[in-house]
């Protein structure tokens, strides 16, 4: 089978990586090419790399002559040269982020459908929500943005042409169910790649920062950027609570932080009294980050609102073998129970600040804890899982072919009888075709 | 009785799906039911078929006549409470023609998809029905395998007089008339004819589906020198001039490849009191020709079809007693109007 999958291959591109990972065992499937909007640099590739620089006719045409194409869709501007093919072509749509709300209005705004995406927000949605997301910055706060992009997600106008979608926890699954024709697929997201190689007993030239933490303090550690939903304020407050967490623990936020965000929290943490237990360690390097983890006692992984369908960044902690400490929502809550210490996020503060007792008062569940997020992660989050899944979702899309080329041909046919706009001739339609097809 | 006949057509394409709707109707006519015959266009592609079965399924029969009889694949989804369904194939690419070159769809989950989605649908139809019919063991097999249901066998008559039909001798000519087409195997029957040894001939007459198939073969007849020993009437056949033939004719020759029925020229050779020779992957056509009783069953080759052709040729005393015995095996298979209607109309055998 012939299959096309257009995904970004930027080397900076996270959601590249991991689907560069399933590659080697897809191409033994499938008769794969890989299409990519076209950057300065591409990732090496076992497979055909097409390169294109406009999701013009001529590239949707070239994808059509394929068995399957597949869509690789997130929430970042890597995506922008996708999102039109997948929209016009019915394939397999991944999803990476739960919510495309930036990815969408980007792609409105530059096909000059800013206004009719507008509409349909407001349709759904109410006025209100179709006049934040024209003027993001009339909400005054990243947070609230944020919040209104878990809110109105316009996922499924990325899904609703599709023959299926691939996502990656039970929860994306749910809020995706009946936004595509064809079947939501959850495919277990391989730990990134380049955060591979976390061995028990790595020695590296330590950093700077690691060398100036003594050697009695715990520490904790954030990973991924610096931003409103991430949630650091409260473990600050939590460990502010606790004498011995205030005494013990350190916190680190790694990951790329802007300024506004990073005075906030020291801020904060200057006064809680925590300040010499607190730095925002801002981007670091691949290495750094490994010598950082590799210290790491605990990880704390608190998105709220969650934004994206899997969290990378949690599953690098759990290589690691660091216990990891989450709010219980979201795809957070699958996680297995003796792995992540789960906590409400309606009692957050002091939910955090028990877990986090617990864990520094006990080495050992740290070590067991630690030990079985590490063989988890190896067993369950391969990337031959991932492209097993990747497959099993392709050929469930295959098999939606049908009922896309049934959908179109009653739509055309209604549309030339000038039936479509007529309820009632609709909804009878409708209703022999659910029965016919067993489509309820 | 107040009765629909329901069935689908492929416009310009005649055959024995056509007939048998048409037959039975007249049949029925003829014992005094009221009958009106309604013939749905109906794709045959794989894609345009599932739009095309939400418009037949929306087709209001229901409330309308006493009985519906649905006759030719999918008419058995259209709706009508006391529905009798004489199914007479599947959708044969997707179905029993699924692992040959026939088959219309890849063989992927598309396909694969095409094929569950008729099935249910099939389902759907069969089970609504009050009863359901096959027009051979065959299809009543396939039924079984593909549907789970048990359908009872109704092996349809000729329509029409039959007195027309007569025997006129045994000429030295084996006669094929069918539509021509590549699942009909005339082509086989036309290269067989290049190993005969006897003087045996082969007349083939039909129209082609398709101009390509009937150039293959009457370039084939040329390119071998069969033109003295092979005659092609490529073309519609005037009904008197079918049953000149057959009257006049050695044997019929019939090679559907797993065919669903007997087909309707094995009867027309029966009513003539004509052998039947077929192919051992013929499928229906052998559930009325027994080897060397009515006919020859041959291997699905040219060599053996060839020995089978000199056979009927060279014992020409066997041959008219296999015809004599074609004649018989009509009623041992109660092939016989007043038994389909009553079947189908449901009443008791």
């Amino acid at each position: 089978m012939k299959v096309a999958m257009v995904t970004p291959m930027s080397p900076e591109s996270a959601i590249a990586d991991v689907m560069t990972q399933a590659i080697p065992d897809l191409s033994a499937w499938w008769d794969l090419e890989v299409w990519c909007p076209s950057e300065a640099s591409t990732r090496p590739c076992p497979v055909r790399v097409r390169p294109y620089d406009h999701a013009d006719t001529d590239v949707l045409n070239a994808l059509a002559r394929y068995d399957l194409a597949v869509f690789v869709l997130g929430d970042s501007p890597w995506h922008a040269r996708i999102l039109p093919l997948a929209q016009r072509l019915p394939g397999l749509v991944v999803l990476h982020d739960a919510s495309l709300t930036n990815l969408i209005r980007h792609a409105a705004i530059e096909s000059d459908e800013f206004e009719l995406l507008l509409r349909r927000v407001e349709a759904e949605f109410g006025p209100e929500s179709a006049q934040i997301l024209r003027n993001p910055r009339s909400l005054g706060s990243p947070d609230e943005w944020l919040k209104f992009c878990a809110r109105v997600p316009l996922h499924d106008i990325a899904t609703e042409r599709s023959l299926g979608a691939v996502v990656h926890s039970e929860w994306h699954a749910r809020r995706v169910d009946g936004r595509t024709l064809g079947a939501v697929t959850v495919a277990p997201l391989p730990v990134p790649s380049t955060r591979l190689g976390f061995d028990a007993n790595q020695t590296s030239t330590s950093s700077r920062l690691v060398q100036r933490l003594p050697n009695d303090a715990l520490l904790l550690v954030t990973v991924g950027s610096v931003n409103a939903n991430r949630r650091i304020d409260l473990l600050l407050q939590a460990i502010a609570d606790d004498d011995v967490l205030s005494a013990r623990l350190h916190l680190w936020c790694v990951g790329p932080a802007d300024d506004g965000a990073r005075s906030e929290l020291l801020q904060l943490a200057r006064t809680l009294g925590l300040q010499d237990h607190f730095a925002v360690a801002g981007r670091v390097t691949d290495t750094l980050l490994q010598e950082i983890l590799a210290r790491a006692d605990i990880a704390a992984a608190l998105r709220d609102p969650v934004l994206e369908g899997q969290s990378a960044s949690v599953l690098t902690q759990l290589l690691s073998g660091t216990p990891v400490v989450v709010f219980d929502h979201a795809h957070y809550s699958e996680l297995p129970d003796d792995i992540a210490l789960k906590v409400d996020p309606e009692d957050a503060r002091e939910g955090l600040r028990v877990a986090l007792r617990l864990l520094v008062d006990d080495e050992g569940e740290r070590a067991r804890r630690g030990q079985r997020a590490r063989d988890y992660v190896l067993s369950e989050r391969t990337a031959g899982r991932y492209a097993a899944a990747l497959f099993e979702a392709g050929e469930r899309a295959m098999a939606t072919k049908p009922l896309t080329h049934l959908s179109s041909d009653i739509g055309a046919r209604l549309r030339r009888l000038g039936l479509n706009r007529e309820p009632a001739v609709v909804e009878a339609v409708t209703d022999l075709s659910f029965d016919l097809f067993d489509l309820a | 009785m107040r009765v629909i006949i329901a069935s689908t057509t492929v416009p310009h394409i005649d055959g024995g799906g056509r007939l048998i709707a048409r037959w039975t109707a007249e049949a029925m006519r003829a014992v005094g039911h009221e009958v009106e015959e309604f013939y749905l266009p109906f794709p045959t592609e794989p894609r345009p078929t599932l739009a095309a079965m939400v418009g037949l399924r929306a087709t209001p029969f229901a409330g309308c006549a006493d009985r519906l009889v649905a006759i030719r694949w999918p008419a058995h989804v259209v709706r009508h409470e006391n529905k009798a369904t004489w199914f007479i194939h599947h959708f044969r690419q997707l179905f029993d023609l699924w692992d040959t070159p026939y088959r219309g769809v890849p063989a992927n989950a598309e396909g694969v998809a095409y094929r569950e989605a008729l099935r249910r649908i099939d389902n759907q139809g069969l089970r609504e029905s009050r009863d359901v019919f096959t027009n051979s063991l065959i299809v009543r097999d396939r039924v079984r395998e593909f549907n789970g249901l048990d359908p009872e066998p109704l092996f349809p008559p000729i329509g029409g007089d039959t007195s027309r039909f007569h025997t006129d001798g045994y000429g030295d000519f084996v006669f094929y008339p069918s539509r021509v087409t590549p699942i009909k195997r005339q082509f086989l029957a036309v290269q067989a004819m290049r190993f005969t040894t006897s003087a045996v001939r082969l007349v083939i007459a039909g129209k082609p589906d398709s101009d390509q198939f009937g150039k293959m073969i009457s370039d084939y007849v040329h390119e071998h020198n069969l033109g003295d020993r092979v005659e092609l009437k490529l073309g519609w056949l005037p009904e008197q001039e079918k049953v000149d033939l057959l009257a006049r004719c050695l044997a019929l020759a019939y090679l559907p490849l797993d065919e669903d029925s007997y087909g309707y020229p094995s009867l027309e050779a029966s009513h003539s009191a004509k052998a039947i020779v077929t192919l051992r992957d013929s499928g229906g056509a052998l559930e009325f020709v027994r080897h060397e009783k009515e006919g020859l069953i041959a291997e699905p080759n040219a060599r053996d079809l060839a020995r089978a052709f000199d056979r009927l040729y060279e014992d020409k005393q066997a041959t008219e007693r296999m015809g004599a015995q074609s004649f018989m095996r009509r009623d041992e298979l109660k092939i016989a109007w007043p038994h389909v209607i009553r079947r189908l109309l449901g009443e008791d055998a």
